[in-house]
C-alpha cells in the first residue's frame, strides 16, 4: 500500500450514518472502504468539510470503522475455504473473532450487508464465515427458518428427489 | 473516532434488507441480475452508484475509446446521482439494457429465485462458500431449490473437498456430478479408501470427467496402489487433464513401511498445461519414471515449478529417474525446484548434476530447505563432469545463466557440495544471459558464518562468475533487515565473508540478511 502523504494521513472525514449521526475519522480509516474512498475522491473535488452520508445505522457504521481502524493498520488474515473448525478464533486471531461474535443475529447480517456495500472484503469474508460456522450444522429446515427463506421452496418429492441424489455425501460419515 | 452528534434512536431492527446486492467475491456475479429490490431510495442509489463502478466502462466500452472520456462521464452520472439530477432506477434499467441480460435465462432465474428477506442470494452464496462441499450439498442444497440451481455456476463449487469418507461413498449411489461444471480445485483424500477398482474407479472417472474447468487437483494421503490408479484414471480423462495447472500428490506414509518397488507400469496422464508439480512424501517404492515421461510432455512455457519430497531415502535403482524427472523438467521451463525430504547424497549428486547441465534459462530458484541428506561421507566426491553442452541449443550450462540459485544448506558439507558446479564448471561466455545480473542466494546456519572454507568456496564460486559475466554487474550493495536480526548480518560481513564480499561489491549485487531463528542468509 502506497504511504500517504502526512497531511492526508492526518485529515479527517466525515461519514454520517442513516439516523443522522457524523462520525468524524480518520483519512486511512475512512478509505479502507473502497466506496468511502471514491465517495471521497468525488467530494473533494468540491467541498473538502462536506460529510459522507452512508446509509447504515449508527450502530452498524461504528461497528464498521472500528474494524476499518484496527484493520488498516493490521493486515487480516485470509479465511479459508472451506473453514476447517468454527472456532473462528482460530482462524482470524482473537481481535476479529471476538469483533464479530456480535450477540445479535441482525446486526451480524447488517454488517455483512454493510461490508458489501461499502466493498470492504476482509469483513465481509469475516462476517460471512460467521455466519456461515451458525448454519453448518443445521437441518436443511433450520437454516430456512435462519435466513427466513419462504418462496421456491422445494415440494417435498423434489426434496427427497435431491436428498437421494445426494445420499452419498450425507451418509458418508464425519467430515 | 468520534461521535459527534447525540445518536438518534435505533431504527428498527427487524426491517428487511433484503436488496440485490453484487457479491464482491468476483466478477461472476453479475450484479445487474439482480433486481433492484432496495425499499430504501438511498440504499438504491448507493447501489447504483456501486453498479456505474463496476460495469460502466463495460457499459460504455463499445461506444467510447477514449478512457478518460469515459471516466469524465461516469464522474458526472455519480455527481447527478448525488444531486438527484439521475435516478438510480434509471441507472438500473440502462445498465440491464445494454449488458443484455444473461444468456441463459438468468432474468427467469431471478423471477423465480424470489429473494430471501435476510440477506439477498448473492451474499447467502457467499455465506456458503464458506461450508465444505459435504455441507452445501447435504443441507444447504435442499434449502431452496433456487439456491440450488444458482449456485450450479457460482463459486459454491469451486472448491470440492472429498474427504476420505467422502470419496469411500461416492460409488454407492446414482450421482450427478453437474454441479460440479464450475469447479476449479478438487482435493480428494483417500486415507482408508480401498483400492479404486470396479464401481469406485467408475465414480472417480466420471467426477473427474465432469470437471472441464479443472485447475487445481490435489490428491491426499494416496497410496500407492491409489496413485497408480488415479493417475491412470485422469489419463482417461484427457479433457480434465488438460485443463489442469497444478497438480498436488501428497503420499500417505507410516513409520517403518516396508519399502517395496511398485513394478506397475502405469501411465502419466497428459497434462501438456501443467505448470506446478507437486509431490510430497514419495516413498521410495514409487516409480519416478513415468512422471520423467510425462513431464516431458508438458508444452512449452508450461511447467515452472517442481517439487519433490522423499518421505524416505529412494531406492538406488530409482536414482537416475529421480534425476530423469529433474532433467525433462529442467528442459523446458522450470522457474523452481524444490527438493527436500531424506536424499540420499548419491541422489542429489545425480539431480544436480542433471540440472546444472540442463539447457534450461529460467530456473531462478533452488531450493533445498526442506533436505536431509544422508549417507554423507566424510570425503566428499566432485559430483560428475559437466558433459560439454549441446552446441546445436547453443545455449551454455546452468551455471553462468543463473539469475539467481536459492540454496538452504545444513551443513557446511552441504554448502561446498552444492557449490562445487560453480567453482569447478567453466562456465562459456555468458550468452543468453541478458545482462542480468547473478544473484545466488546462499542459506545456511547461523555459526557457519565464520568459516574459511566456507567463505573460501562462496569467494571462488562468485569469482567465477563474476569473471564470465565481464563487469556487466550492478554496483550496489546495501543490508535488507526487514524483520531479521540486522546485527547478525552486519556480524556475517564483518567477520567472515566480509573480506571476500568487500572485494566483490563493486562487481556483484551484494545483499546480506538473515531470516528468522537461526538460519542466517547471505545474498550475494
Amino acid at each position: 500500500m502506497e504511504t500517504a502523504p502526512m497531511e492526508t494521513e492526518q485529515r479527517l472525514v466525515k461519514l454520517s450514518s442513516s439516523q443522522g449521526d457524523v462520525f468524524e475519522v480518520e483519512f486511512g480509516t475512512a478509505c479502507y472502504a473502497d466506496v468511502v474512498k471514491q465517495m471521497i475522491d468525488f467530494t473533494s473535488e468540491s467541498s473538502d468539510a462536506e460529510t459522507i452520508p452512508l446509509n447504515l445505522k449508527t450502530t452498524v457504521l461504528e461497528k464498521v470503522l472500528q474494524y476499518c481502524d484496527y484493520h488498516r493498520d493490521n493486515e487480516p488474515k485470509e479465511i479459508p475455504k472451506p473453514l476447517p473448525t468454527t472456532n473462528l478464533g482460530e482462524i482470524v486471531g482473537d481481535w476479529d473473532a471476538a469483533f464479530i461474535n456480535v450477540d445479535d443475529e441482525n446486526m451480524l447480517y447488517e454488517l455483512i450487508l454493510a461490508a458489501n456495500y461499502l466493498d470492504i472484503k476482509p469483513l465481509l469474508d469475516l462476517a460471512c464465515a460467521k455466519a456461515a460456522c451458525a448454519i453448518k450444522h443445521m437441518t436443511p429446515d433450520a437454516i430456512r427458518e435462519h435466513f427466513n427463506l419462504q418462496p421456491e421452496q422445494m415440494t417435498p418429492e423434489e426434496e427427497q428427489e435431491m436428498l437421494e441424489e445426494l445420499k452419498w455425501c450425507t451418509d458418508g460419515g464425519a467430515a | 473516532m468520534t461521535n459527534q452528534q447525540e445518536r438518534g434512536e435505533s431504527a428498527a431492527s427487524d426491517e428487511a434488507v433484503s436488496g440485490a446486492t453484487d457479491s464482491p467475491s468476483g466478477p461472476r456475479d453479475n450484479a445487474v441480475r439482480e433486481p433492484p429490490v432496495c425499499s430504501n431510495e438511498y440504499e438504491n442509489k448507493l447501489e447504483a452508484h456501486r453498479l456505474l463502478d463496476l460495469h460502466f466502462d463495460q457499459l460504455l466500452a463499445s461506444l467510447l475509446d477514449d478512457e478518460s472520456l469515459r471516466t469524465v462521464m461516469k464522474e458526472g452520472l455519480h455527481r447527478a446521482l448525488r444531486e438527484d439530477r439521475v435516478r438510480a432506477a434509471d441507472v438500473f434499467g440502462a445498465a440491464r439494457r445494454a449488458l443484455g441480460g444473461d444468456k441463459d435465462g438468468s432474468d427467469d432465474d431471478v423471477a423465480e429465485e424470489g429473494r430471501i428477506s435476510v440477506l439477498p442470494v448473492p451474499v447467502v452464496r457467499h455465506v456458503m462458500t464458506f461450508l465444505s462441499v459435504k455441507d452445501i450439498l447435504g443441507r444447504a442444497a435442499c434449502v431452496c431449490r433456487a439456491f440450488e440451481r444458482h449456485s450450479r455456476a457460482t463459486e459454491c463449487y469451486q472448491a470440492l473437498h472429498l474427504d476420505d469418507a467422502l470419496t469411500k461413498s461416492m460409488s454407492r449411489a446414482r450421482i450427478s456430478f453437474d454441479r460440479f461444471r464450475s469447479t476449479e480445485k478438487a482435493t480428494i483424500s483417500l486415507a482408508r479408501v480401498p483400492p479404486l477398482q470396479g464401481r469406485r474407479q467408475t465414480a472417480l472417472k466420471k467426477l473427474l470427467s465432469s470437471l472441464p474447468g479443472l485447475r487445481h487437483l490435489v490428491l491426499m494421503k494416496l497410496k500407492t496402489r491409489h496413485a497408480i490408479d488415479l493417475l491412470s484414471t485422469l489419463h482417461k480423462t484427457p479433457a480434465t487433464a488438460q485443463s489442469l495447472r497444478t497438480l498436488k500428490v501428497s503420499f500417505y506414509s507410516r513409520p517403518g513401511m516396508p519399502a517395496k518397488t511398485v513394478t506397475d507400469s502405469h501411465s502419466w496422464p497428459h497434462i501438456g498445461r501443467l505448470e506446478e508439480l507437486d509431490m510430497s512424501m514419495i516413498p521410495p517404492s514409487l516409480n519416478l519414471a513415468p512422471v520423467a515421461t510425462g513431464v516431458r510432455g508438458v508444452r512449452e512455457n508450461g511447467l515452472a515449478r517442481v517439487k519433490l519430497n522423499f518421505a524416505a531415502q529412494p531406492l538406488q535403482g530409482l536414482v537416475e529417474h529421480v534425476a530423469q524427472v529433474v532433467w525433462e523438467t529442467s528442459r523446458a521451463t522450470l522457474v523452481q525446484l524444490h527438493i527436500g525430504g531424506s536424499i540420499d547424497k548419491g541422489v542429489l549428486q545425480y539431480v544436480l548434476h542433471q540440472l546444472y547441465s540442463s539447457p534450461s534459462a529460467r530456473l531462478l530458484s533452488l531450493d533445498a530447505t526442506e533436505l536431509t541428506l544422508t549417507n554423507m561421507t566424510a570425503v566428499l566426491t566432485p559430483p560428475p563432469p559437466i558433459p560439454p553442452y549441446d552446441n546445436a541449443v547453443q545455449r551454455p550450462p546452468l551455471g553462468c545463466r543463473l539469475t539467481a540459485v536459492a540454496i538452504l544448506l545444513l551443513s557446511r558439507r552441504h554448502l561446498l557440495f552444492l557449490l562445487q558446479p560453480f567453482i569447478c564448471v567453466a562456465p562459456a561466455a555468458a550468452t543468453g544471459a541478458g545482462g542480468e545480473v547473478p544473484v545466488v542466494t546462499v542459506y545456511f546456519p547461523a555459526g557457519l558464518e565464520s568459516h574459511r572454507r566456507l567463505a573460501e568456496a562462496v569467494g571462488r564460486a562468485m569469482e567465477r562468475i563474476r569473471g564470465e559475466r565481464q563487469g556487466g554487474l550492478a554496483e550496489t550493495a546495501h543490508v535488507s533487515s526487514d524483520d531479521r536480526d540486522t546485527s547478525q548480518s552486519k556480524q556475517v560481513g564483518r567477520f567472515s565473508l566480509g573480506g571476500w564480499l568487500w572485494g566483490l561489491r563493486r562487481q556483484c549485487r551484494l545483499q546480506w540478511n538473515l531470516m528468522t531463528g537461526s538460519k542466517a542468509v547471505v545474498f550475494l
